[in-house]
């Protein structure tokens, strides 16, 4: 300071102020003296080298400094006067100016382009609406004519000849496509054109330009694995082999699941219920099983209740509760409620064992078969049996079945009610596509079955531990069939824990390879081929746990061992691999994207890989082998937890991963400079996979419940009897077994703890359930249901889970699927895994990944930051 | 004059060193035979390069033939070397062995350190045989104690302009034919090949191509020295020459020579020169000298005395396509024993061994599109040496550095290496771009595999605390084994033609069949010798390439007859004049094209009088501009007579034009401008061009051939997928509405 007095003093009034000034701001932002005199010096030799005051500076330098606003509205740090270089340099060099004005003609041109594209297809959608949807429309093309001139006939030799011509020229010319080698040049033209083409196609409305994107897609992807089996095995090397088949492999693994899904859900048949006779005297009777082994009354009562609601001819519906736990609490419930109760010496085959010894005991003509969490709604016999009356050969009709409570990816990544869950593909688009191949399988609950075809079969099959499937399989063995109604009659819960989910989903995949194994679908006669593929594609489908680790793998053969696992130049890799996978993303968004966003089916196969390679892969060597394990329900998760246990594996994986990464630059930094852009491409693979487990590392953070019960979202009116007697309409917006939340007319009516009564309407009476305020906020109430006798529950289970119309709404409310957005929604999902993962991480690791942090945020404050849009940015134009 | 002066002054002084020669090798000089001197720089004696010894290298061989009808009568060496000057001067030397007899020492001497020095050496020429070994041998020394053996301050470097200086007489040689082909054609000569052809008149067809098979023969024999023969019209030529005759038809000075009644090959000196000799191919017609002319190609190992009679010559077997003996064999895998030129080729020995180097030639029309590469199974030993931990094996393909193999502690390699060497369409293929240059085999051109064995540890002085240990440097020696494998089998035959590229390096595709089976030579019915030299110049060419004379080739002036062959025709003609001035590519092309169309009309001109449209017969200039330039074509088409035939026309019409040509086809440096469909020869060099349109020969299967054709063409693929995508989801919308239809048992209008 005394120093710089001394200097000043040589200096002009003037330069003094200007400096003393300069000085004071240095201070004000909290520079310790020297350092402010070390910046007002800097400050000097800035004004006395650059010309500041020349208008490119000024536009940097301007009266809001928007440029530099992050660094000046904080106190000073030690590196800021690099962090200002920076930014000014930065500034100087990138001229934001001109990358907006390119941005914007940028974008005119896109818009240009896309106005065209929706232009051409808006022209094309009109002229050819009726080729285009399914729902024909007569007279609106000639072609249109010519099929409905040709409709009095049958098919006239003519069109028969012209069909089989077609189709006699389309397999050489399908060979010929896909086996055709192109040039890089050409091939890049040949990829363009096509998802150009896929990209016109679609957004076409229709089923028929559904159709022509799976033309598209099968035929890239069987050039994708000839080319594969032609071109990138490399045999010379026993390492590079060794990789290369596990990795061909598994995709042709991949790709014959993808083929046989295209079929599976091809064409959605869309059943309606079929109307059931005006005279209920001809209605058949039904037994209603319940099974049940270790669930809570608690949840087994509402079920039990509903069953008993369900509108059906007096007599002609028995409910029995088949408990496996011989609790005798369950038999005293039964008795009070009227339910059959049935309970058996051993516990033998499990649930299969316990519905064939039911199956024994009782007699109606048609089963109904509910899981003991599943309410199912007052109308489904009546929607569901119609079919039984009017086909004597049908043995089965399955409901979806629909689950009210978030299963842990729902719960965990926080997209209940945003984000198609798992099941809503498999119930809403494959189970409904099997049925145009009449092959609809048995999913062990919210289903009716004939007896007689149960009995003919030998009862429901206890060879594997899907009992469910495999009973259906041997229903169409024997020549019946199956129906299947999209419309979800019965709700239930979905398993509590991802521990539980993976739980169930073992028994399912061991399930299934067992079936695979001791019944295969593929031998065996009285299944149709369409039926034996439908159900390949459902055992085939849970043996993809070997082929996911191996993608997950895969790229780590070639970064770490250097073994070139496709061998083949990275542009060809390029240029086969991304149409492969976009045009099949594109096709299954359009088929799937409804039920379920794009890669998600990643995520759900990433999850279970591990969990399910073993078993899988040990019922495939032992198919006698694995026991039946009860699916946990009803559970609640009270605080927040990190699985550990569950989520090792991902973690491992990870881990590798990231090893991965570690050596793909190592390998970019001192590798041979013609290896670079495959080195980045299997990074960009590892990058993904990386991604991937992200969101499998963040489904293992198990979220925390607030409430014991789901609650059921919904908009109905009721009233609000107050203990004074008033009375106001409100509406429910919520409800569970024990809860439910209201919207007041207006606030402040009651407070918490009140006693208050709700009615409920149903069928045009009231039903009255008292009721305790347990949270009042504004115009909002949560009520506590007082505890209820038999028949009250029954009423509320009628007013509730039982309404006919509960469930209709099940796959509403989804945004649209839009591949990129849903991608860059899991890129986000796993940054919040990680984080997630650091959080929970023991304290050594926590220090390290915080120092880590730290250290990324410090190097990251040196980047130079875009200007805040609200600055104004004059452009300095060249006189 | 001067050189009778000289060759009488020679002559005196080989007199004089009579006696000294009197032990010689080869027989004695004649004072009046004619000399010769020769001189050769190390660079043209096969040394690219300067030599450089050292310690542990310390000798190199200089291998120079001498002619069998020749003897050296003086030999000097002109040595020119630059020793280190760390050398101690006495004890370091060079010393010169010819033939493992010490011929010189010279010491280096203390002013000649680190100076270019010249000297001198006589060498003794009665040492001189066929084949000799001038071996230079480094002595140096740099210091008196505990010397290091691989110090690199030892070194001598002889530079590759030291020559040799050889005096040579001609011997006189008996009139033998066991030695055939010598004294016409001697192996061991290093220089192009010379022999005149002479002729009584000019030659009819069947003379013609009597001396095309002798020439192809010579062609075969010459191989990589090239071969030239100047044709004579009853000429007699003062060197060694071959003569044609027929009983009636007969040069004049061989009209005292008694007739003949078969076909007959003689040996007789030249009439006023026995240092000369003729070669008479004597036939009673045209048909005997045929005779006479495939039995000296084929069955020359049985000829003895002067004169030969053939009784009955067995015709050499029908050769099968892609057997010709210079080609790489691609039936069936190549062992490394048959690509073996020379013995001891896979052998070598000493601590800084020569490469291993083996020439791989392969047919130019082998379809190697998309292949995966051709394994090459590598069996190698070498001597165990101490420390042997980074000796190695490097292998290296056309220069260019491909693997290094470890030489392990034995020196073997166990069961052999595998390698996979990448294989390219060769320089001719338009199609094939030479962008990223990665070591490669290359179809239609001579590839050259080199396996180099080097030795990590050198021997020399270790010192160690003060104590020095020499160790003497202990012979290696190192082999590939004959069992090592390259296998180019498998690959189809199929090429985009007119390819001159394939003409020039290959002669293809008339050397499909190394006999020339498949050929028609066209050639203009009044023969001069320009134009017959040209043709003996060319067929001898094509016999370089494959190593086989062209037994079978049919040869005829008629076009009708060439239009009625199902053969590839080679034809040579007059260029037309109107290009002479401006020659344009586009238009030599389409004359020619139109050229032997016309020709075909002309030659079915007397059988089919009637159908001839009245256009003229084709202007064939004969008259030229003497003024012009000399310039002359060559030009590949696909024949307008047979589809998948090729027809190359060799175009010239002055003799200064023939020279140019003749000597373009000699050149390998010209020989390899020549690409396209047109080469334009002129003064400059070749210049060629691709114009007209392409066709293909050799045969693939329908779906290889698809997949190759359309491989750059990607509309088609688009399109064909359109197609596909229409036809598959129309019927899979139809068919799955019928079966959905069925599972509901309702009619569409039914749904809501």
């Amino acid at each position: 300071m005394i120093a710089a007095r001394g200097y000043a003093a040589l200096l002009t009034p003037l330069a003094q102020s200007a400096l003393s000034r300069d000085y004071r701001y240095f201070r004000e932002r909290q520079a310790s003296e020297p350092a402010a005199c070390l910046y007002v010096a800097c400050l000097v030799l800035a004004r006395s080298l650059l010309r500041l005051e020349s208008p490119a500076w000024q536009q940097i330098l301007g009266p809001e400094r928007a440029a530099f606003d992050h660094l000046n509205r904080r106190a000073l740090r030690p590196g800021d006067p690099l962090r200002y270089a920076i930014q000014a340099l930065w500034l100087l060099c990138v001229r934001p100016a001109a990358w907006a004005r390119l941005s914007r003609r940028l974008a005119r041109f896109a818009a240009m382009l896309d106005g065209g594209l929706r232009r051409g297809q808006s022209w094309l959608a009109a002229r050819y609406a009726g080729f285009m949807d399914s729902h024909a429309v007569r007279q609106a093309t000639p072609w249109q004519d010519a099929s409905a001139r040709a409709a009095g006939h049958s098919l006239t030799v003519a069109r028969r000849a012209a069909m089989v011509a077609g189709l006699a020229l389309s397999a050489p010319l399908a060979a010929w496509c896909i086996t055709q080698p192109l040039n890089w040049n050409s091939l890049f033209i040949f990829v363009l054109a096509l998802w150009c083409l896929a990209l016109v196609i679609r957004r076409l409305p229709g089923r028929m330009p559904a159709l022509m994107l799976i033309a598209l897609s099968v035929i890239v992807s069987c050039r994708y694995l000839w080319w594969r089996y032609t071109s990138t095995l490399h045999w010379d090397d026993p390492l590079d082999a060794g990789f290369g088949i596990a990795l061909v492999v598994a995709e042709t693994h991949s790709w014959l699941v993808l083929m046989l899904g295209y079929l599976q859900t091809a064409w959605p048949l869309r059943r309606e219920p079929t109307p059931l006779p005006a005279d209920t005297g001809s209605w058949p009777s039904v037994d209603l099983f319940i099974p049940t082994y270790n669930e809570d009354l608690s949840v087994v009562a509402p079920t039990v209740h509903a069953a008993l609601n369900m509108d059906w001819p007096k007599g002609k519906l028995k409910v029995y509760i088949l408990d496996d736990g011989k609790r005798e609490a369950f038999r005293e419930f039964a008795a009070a409620c009227g339910a059959g109760y049935l309970t058996r010496p051993d516990n033998r085959h499990a649930k299969a064992g316990n519905l064939n010894h039911a199956l024994a005991r009782t007699d109606g003509e048609l089963l109904a078969l509910f899981d003991c969490d599943h309410v199912p709604a007052r109308s489904f016999l009546q929607l569901t049996v119609g079919g039984f009356l009017k086909d004597r050969r049908l043995a089965l009709v399955q409901t979806p079945h629909h689950f009210f409570s978030p299963d842990p990816f729902e719960r965990n990544l926080g997209i209940f009610r945003s984000l198609p869950n798992e099941n809503i593909l498999f119930y809403g688009l494959i189970q409904d596509g099997n049925d145009t191949w009449d092959a609809t399988f048995f999913c062990g609950s919210c289903a009716v079955l004939r007896r007689s075809a149960v009995e003919e079969i030998g009862g429901f099959a206890v060879e594997t531990v899907t009992e469910d499937a495999h009973t259906a399989l041997r229903l169409h063995r024997a020549g019946y069939a199956s129906a299947y109604l999209r419309i979800p009659q019965a709700a239930g819960l979905a398993t509590e824990s991802l521990a539980a989910h993976i739980g169930q989903r073992m028994r399912w995949a061991r399930g299934m390879v067992q079936i695979f194994r001791r019944d295969n679908p593929m031998l065996g006669k009285g299944l149709s081929l369409a039926q034996r593929l439908c159900y390949l594609n459902s055992t085939l489908h849970f043996l993809a746990g070997v082929p996911r680790l191996v993608y997950l793998l895969a790229p780590l053969a070639f970064l770490l061992l250097h073994a070139y696992i496709i061998y083949a130049p990275a542009i060809a890799i390029a240029l086969y691999v991304l149409p492969h996978m976009a045009l099949a993303a594109i096709t299954n968004s359009r088929l799937q994207g409804r039920y379920r966003h794009s890669f998600w089916s990643e995520v759900y196969e990433t999850v279970l890989a591990w969990y399910i390679a073993w078993p899988t892969t040990a019922a495939l060597i032992m198919p006698s082998k694995g026991r039946f394990n009860v699916t946990a329900k009803g559970g609640q998760i009270e605080k927040t937890y990190f699985d550990w246990k569950m989520a090792s594996p991902y973690l491992l994986l990870a881990a590798l991963n990231c090893a991965g990464l570690g050596f793909g630059f190592w390998r970019l930094a001192t590798g041979p400079a013609d290896e670079t852009f495959t080195v980045l491409i299997t990074m960009a693979w590892v990058l993904y996979n990386l991604t991937i487990i992200g969101v499998a590392i963040a489904v293992a953070t198990e979220a925390g419940q607030a409430r014991r019960r789901s609650r059921v979202a919904t908009e109905l009116p009721c009233n609000l009897a107050l203990r004074d007697g008033s009375s106001y309409p409100a509406v429910l917006l919520d409800y569970a077994d024990d809860g439910a939340g209201l919207r007041l007319p207006r606030p402040g009516l009651v407070r918490q703890d009140d006693a208050v009564m709700l009615t409920l309407l149903h069928g045009g009476g009231e039903y009255l359930f008292p009721a305790m305020v347990q949270r009042a906020q504004g115009d909002a109430v949560d009520l506590a249901l007082a505890p209820m006798d038999a028949g009250r529950h029954r009423d509320y289970m009628r007013c509730t889970f039982g309404r006919a119309h509960a469930w209709l709404d099940w796959t509403d409310g989804f945004p649209e699927d839009r591949p990129l957005r849903s991608f860059f929604g899991l890129v986000s999902m796993c940054g919040r895994g990680y984080a997630q993962l650091a959080r929970h991480a023991p304290e050594p690791a926590q220090r390290v990944l915080r120092l880590t942090r730290t250290t990324a945020y410090w190097v990251a404050s040196f980047a130079p930051r875009p200007i805040p849009s609200h600055a104004a940015w004059v452009e300095v134009t060249q006189p | 004059m001067n050189a009778n002066i000289m060759r009488g002054l020679a002559a005196g002084l080989l007199f004089f060193l009579a006696p000294l020669q009197s032990h010689g090798q080869r027989g004695v000089p004649d004072p009046n035979a004619p000399t010769h001197r020769h001189s050769y720089t190390f660079e043209q004696l096969g040394q690219p390069s300067n030599l450089t010894l050292l310690g542990i290298h310390n000798a190199e061989l200089i291998e120079f033939p001498m002619r069998r009808d020749r003897i050296a009568t003086k030999a000097t060496l002109d040595l020119v070397y630059t020793p280190s000057p760390a050398l101690l001067p006495t004890v370091s030397q060079l010393r010169v062995l010819l033939n493992e007899e010490l011929m010189a020492v010279l010491p280096i001497t203390a002013d000649q350190a680190g100076e270019q020095v010249r000297r001198s050496v006589q060498l003794d020429a009665r040492h001189i045989a066929d084949f000799n070994r001038l071996r230079l041998e480094f002595v140096g020394h740099y210091t008196a104690t505990c010397e290091d053996l691989s110090h690199s301050s030892l070194w001598l470097d002889i530079s590759r302009r030291s020559g040799l200086v050889l005096e040579e007489q001609t011997l006189l040689v008996k009139d033998d034919l066991a030695y055939f082909p010598e004294p016409f054609f001697d192996y061991r000569a290093r220089e192009r090949l010379s022999l005149p052809f002479v002729f009584g008149s000019a030659p009819n067809i069947n003379i013609q191509k009597a001396a095309g098979i002798l020439a192809s023969y010579f062609g075969t024999r010459a191989g990589w020295r090239g071969a030239n023969f100047p044709v004579r019209f009853n000429e007699l030529p003062q060197s060694n020459a071959v003569v044609f005759a027929s009983n009636d038809q007969r040069p004049d000075f061989l009209q005292g020579y008694p007739k003949v009644d078969a076909p007959t090959v003689a040996m007789i000196s030249h009439p006023g020169n026995p240092y000369v000799k003729l070669l008479l191919v004597l036939g009673r017609d045209e048909s005997d000298l045929i005779q006479a002319a495939l039995a000296l190609a084929t069955n020359s190992q049985l000829l003895r005395g002067d004169k030969v009679t053939i009784k009955a010559t067995a015709a050499p077997q029908a050769r099968r396509p892609y057997d010709a003996p210079n080609w790489t064999r691609t039936d069936r895998p190549v062992h490394f024993s048959d690509l073996q030129e020379f013995s001891d080729q896979l052998q070598v020995s000493g601590l800084r061994p020569r490469p291993v180097e083996l020439n791989v030639n392969l047919p130019p029309d082998l379809f190697v599109w998309r292949n995966a590469g051709i394994p090459l199974n590598l069996k190698y030993r070498s001597t165990a040496l101490p420390d042997a931990g980074a000796s190695r094996l490097d292998v290296s393909l056309n220069a260019q550095f491909i693997a290094s193999l470890p030489l392990n502690a034995s020196g073997s390699a166990g069961e052999g290496r595998f390698l996979r060497l990448a294989l390219k369409p060769g320089g001719g293929d338009p199609g094939a771009s030479d962008d990223i240059e990665i070591p490669a085999i290359k179809v239609g051109a001579r590839n050259q595999l080199r396996l180099d064995f080097s030795y990590a540890n050198a021997p020399g002085t270790i010192v160690q605390q003060g104590q020095c240990s020499t160790r003497l440097p202990q012979s290696a020696h190192a082999a590939i084994d004959g069992d090592s494998t390259f296998d180019f089998s498998g690959f189809k035959h199929y090429m985009a033609l007119p390819d001159l590229h394939a003409f020039g390096s290959a002669g293809f595709p008339f050397s499909r069949l190394a006999d020339l089976s498949e050929t028609m030579v066209v050639v203009p019915a009044e023969a001069n010798p320009d134009q017959v030299g040209l043709l003996l110049d060319m067929l001898a060419g094509i016999g370089a390439r494959t190593g086989y004379p062209a037994t079978h080739f049919q040869l005829t002036s008629d076009w009708s007859q060439a239009a009625a062959a199902d053969a590839d025709v080679l034809a040579l003609g007059p260029m037309p004049a109107e290009l002479r001035g401006q020659p344009d590519s586009h238009s030599l092309f389409d004359i020619t094209k139109r050229w032997l169309k016309q020709s075909r009309i002309y030659g079915f001109m007397s059988a089919h009088a009637a159908d001839v449209p009245s256009e003229p017969p084709p202007a064939m200039p004969q008259a030229f501009m003497a003024s012009a330039a000399p310039i002359a074509a060559i030009v590949g088409s696909e024949s307008p007579f047979h589809a998948k035939r090729s027809v190359v026309s060799l175009l010239a019409s002055t003799s200064e034009d023939y020279a140019l040509l003749r000597q373009a086809l000699a050149d390998p440096g010209q020989r390899l401008a020549m690409k396209g469909s047109v080469a334009i020869v002129r003064d400059s060099g070749v210049s060629s061009d691709m114009v007209g349109p392409v066709y293909y020969v050799g045969s693939l299967p329908w779906w290889t051939r698809l997949w190759f054709h359309m491989s750059d063409s990607p509309w088609w693929p688009v399109a064909a997928s359109f197609l596909l995508m229409l036809i598959l989801a129309g019927a899979a919308w139809r068919g799955l509405r019928r079966i959905s239809q069925r599972r509901l048992r309702r009619q569409p209008e039914d749904r809501a």
